[in-house]
């Protein structure tokens, strides 16, 4: 009897220790002096690479500007980064480093939207919070959100029903989709149709291609496309894989075949490395970031033009302005909150405008979605700045692009069923 | 039943659409085939399963890139390019043999496994390192750039460069391995070394010559790929694990048995994305499993006492 209970005081002291040293560890942490390390668990390997490049350099950038004026809350920060190949082990893996090893106050990233998904969960159980950067599935603000997620990118939802709106009034009955098999490149695609098909339900399936992630050879996808003869293609690929899709494609005439549409592939990120090369005639989201009307011609948009232009040697891509973004959002709310502590962080960064080069942005309280708005046009090649820019641009402000609170609200009451 | 056939068969009374595709997958299976008959070749005479082929395949991809920097714009670059991607590559893999796998031959297989595995990692990163980690860019031969119409349908012309390539690589070997002494050589290094040895042939150093015969393949189908798909890293990983596949279907060591092999997992593959889009990937592992349940050793390899 005594035996037993001996064993069971042993058990209570041990987890004592255990939480208290876990507590410790934590006390640690906040309590930590010099520079303010911010994580960035993100993929800077593969099809990635033309988005993740670039954006650390903008965040560098925007950390030596904050720095060279004083520094958050009187501390010099600090910037971290780490690889997670894509994989969400991996970032998982990433993650708990950069706050446990590295002392890393504050995350940035990921840029995989597989990875994100992966992060929000470990994020509710550990109660630390994260800005999402590119990854853009609108599960991650909708059903699989908590208040430990930010994100700045548009979600797919968003890019996916602009883009639905303008094909509903094309002629195009048959339609295709090329994409990544993982979450970024099926849920855009989901989204799409859902909105296409209920404005127009006279639409048709007729092909569904999804290599894997990681595939450089399309050729047998972008042959059974074009086989299933459908009059607009919907491609969710992305990065390098984007670019040598369109190398494959044309020697196909798949350009003069369909109409190409698509979620990602107006921003330079995937364009740039084709050049002048780059199709014309696409229907895309994007980022013509030397467009002339605002907010691209504002003085605070085109100084930022001129920065990373005289630092990376190459105008910016959407990775070097939505990282620029994450860290003036940061900063925002770290000033706000006075504090680096993730609770009253958190609620310091809801609802608080800041000011971007693309004008003041805000984190919504209901889903920590940033209102950035999207940019949706036609491609057309640019012999001036040698790449391919957008032209017919509409403006979808993000209050028409984002759903309402009641509707992600039924979202999450919907999921938890 | 019926219905199921009109489906995903249907497709098959389209015959622009089935040469195109048989076009295209005969064009993958080249890149197969040169890959995969190095690393049986070199296993069948060395003994030695080289993980590390994949990497020199991706080498000769990014060898190709250099060379055409370096070359810039001499006529017919394009050609000499791909005899000194092959080349590279070549010396690459008879390095690594003279310094590294030469010591461990009569060592236990998993030693050479474990090594050559070292070599994926460690060029891996020496790739990473040399050419950085986005994607390098091969142009195409101007006169390759366009494409021709097969039954109507536009193909690119260079996807028929690849598969005369292919061919013609395909009828050198069997004239090197079955009409010249060198051939009768390694025929014989296959069947056993110890003899050959024992009769006054420099066995080591056949081997060298066999291991960079076989990576000078592996650079070849690297340095014809690259204006396809882009020198990237990663590309070591996926074309290895193919490449298996083929030479467990065909049988290791088997030339024969990996230039069908590697038709059947490529056609497989191409016809497979039109009927069966959401499992056109896994086909050719199916083949595998019942290859290895019916005939372990492969359909044209001999079976190991």
């Amino acid at each position: 009897m005594t035996r037993r209970f001996a064993h069971v005081g042993l058990l209570v002291a041990l987890a004592g220790l255990v939480i208290g040293a876990t507590t410790l560890a934590d006390l640690r942490v906040a309590s930590a002096q010099g520079p303010l390390k911010v994580g960035v668990a993100n993929s800077y390997t593969g099809v990635a690479i033309p988005y993740t490049v670039p954006e650390k350099e903008a965040m560098l950038l925007a950390v030596e500007e904050i720095n060279a004026a004083g520094g958050l809350l009187g501390r010099q920060v600090k910037l971290i980064f780490r690889d997670d190949k894509l994989r969400p082990d991996l970032g998982l893996t990433n993650l708990q480093e950069l706050i446990y090893q590295e002392k890393a106050e504050a995350i940035l990233g990921p840029f995989s939207s597989g990875v994100s998904l992966a992060f929000a969960d470990w994020a509710k159980q550990h109660r630390r919070m994260f800005i999402a950067t590119i990854a853009a599935t609108h599960r991650l603000t909708n059903e699989f959100w908590n208040p430990y997620v930010f994100r700045v990118n548009q979600h797919v939802f968003f890019t996916g029903r602009a883009l639905a709106r303008v094909a509903a009034k094309l002629p195009h009955k048959r339609y295709a989709v090329i994409g990544q098999d993982y979450e970024g490149g099926r849920v855009p695609w989901e989204a799409f149709l859902a909105v296409l098909q209920k404005e127009r339900p006279d639409i048709e399936v007729v092909g569904q291609q999804f290599p894997k992630l990681g595939e450089t050879d399309f050729t047998p996808y972008i042959t059974a496309t074009l086989a299933a003869r459908p009059d607009a293609v919907f491609v969710t690929l992305f990065g390098t894989g984007f670019q040598q899709f369109v190398l494959q494609a044309k020697p196909y005439g798949f350009f003069e075949r369909v109409q190409l549409i698509g979620p990602y592939s107006g921003r330079p990120d995937d364009h740039r490395g084709l050049g002048t090369q780059a199709p014309e005639g696409m229907l895309l989201n994007g980022y013509p970031w030397n467009a002339d009307f605002p907010p691209f011609n504002s003085p605070a948009h085109r100084a930022f033009v001129d920065k990373i232009k005289k630092r990376t040697g190459n105008a910016p891509v959407w990775g070097s302005i939505t990282g620029y973004i994450a860290v003036q959002a940061l900063a925002a709310g770290v000033r706000k909150a006075g504090t680096t502590d993730n609770e009253p962080l958190i609620k310091a960064l809801e609802n608080l405008p800041f000011d971007t080069p693309l004008g003041r942005m805000q984190f919504r309280d209901f889903d920590h979605q940033l209102t950035i708005p999207a940019w949706i046009g036609w491609s057309k090649v640019d012999p001036k700045i040698g790449e391919m820019t957008l032209t017919k641009i509409q403006v979808i402000p993000a209050e028409q692009g984002l759903q309402t609170k009641e509707e992600i609200l039924e979202i999450r009451a919907k999921a938890k069923k | 039943m019926l219905e199921f056939f009109a489906t995903h068969f249907g497709w098959l009374t389209d015959v622009s659409l089935v040469t195109l595709q048989l076009a295209s997958g005969i064009a993958s299976a080249m890149f197969l085939f040169l890959v995969a008959s190095g690393l049986s070749l070199i296993f069948g005479v060395s003994r030695i399963i080289n993980f590390a082929h994949g990497s020199f395949y991706m080498f000769g991809a990014y060898f190709a890139h250099t060379w055409v920097q370096l070359l810039g714009g001499t006529p017919g670059e394009f050609w000499v390019m791909l005899i000194l991607a092959s080349l590279s590559v070549a010396l690459l893999g008879g390095v690594l043999e003279v310094l590294f796998l030469r010591r461990i031959y009569h060592a236990d297989p998993i030693f050479q496994l474990l090594l050559t595995f070292a070599f994926v990692l460690l060029l891996s990163d020496v790739a990473k390192i040399l050419w950085g980690a986005e994607g390098k860019v091969v142009p195409r031969p101007e006169a390759l750039a366009g494409s021709v119409s097969i039954l109507g349908t536009p193909f690119p012309r260079y996807m028929l460069l690849v598969v005369a390539a292919g061919f013609l690589v395909g009828l050198a070997l069997w004239v090197v391995f079955y009409r010249t002494r060198w051939g009768r050589l390694v025929r014989a290094a296959r069947h056993s070394r110890d003899m050959l040895g024992a009769l006054g042939t420099n066995v080591p150093r056949l081997f060298t010559q066999v291991f960079m015969l076989g990576s000078a393949l592996a650079g070849l189908a690297g340095a014809m790929v690259a204006p396809i798909v882009t020198a990237a890293p990663g590309m070591d990983a996926s074309i290895i694990i193919d490449a298996f596949v083929v030479v467990v279907i065909g049988g290791l060591g088997s030339f024969l048995g990996a230039a069908l092999a590697s038709l059947l997992v490529a056609v497989l593959k191409a016809l497979g994305t039109v009927s069966f889009p959401a499992i056109s990937m896994v086909l050719a592992y199916v083949v595998m499993a019942v290859v290895l349940i019916f005939r372990p050793w492969g359909l044209f390899g001999r079976r190991e006492e």
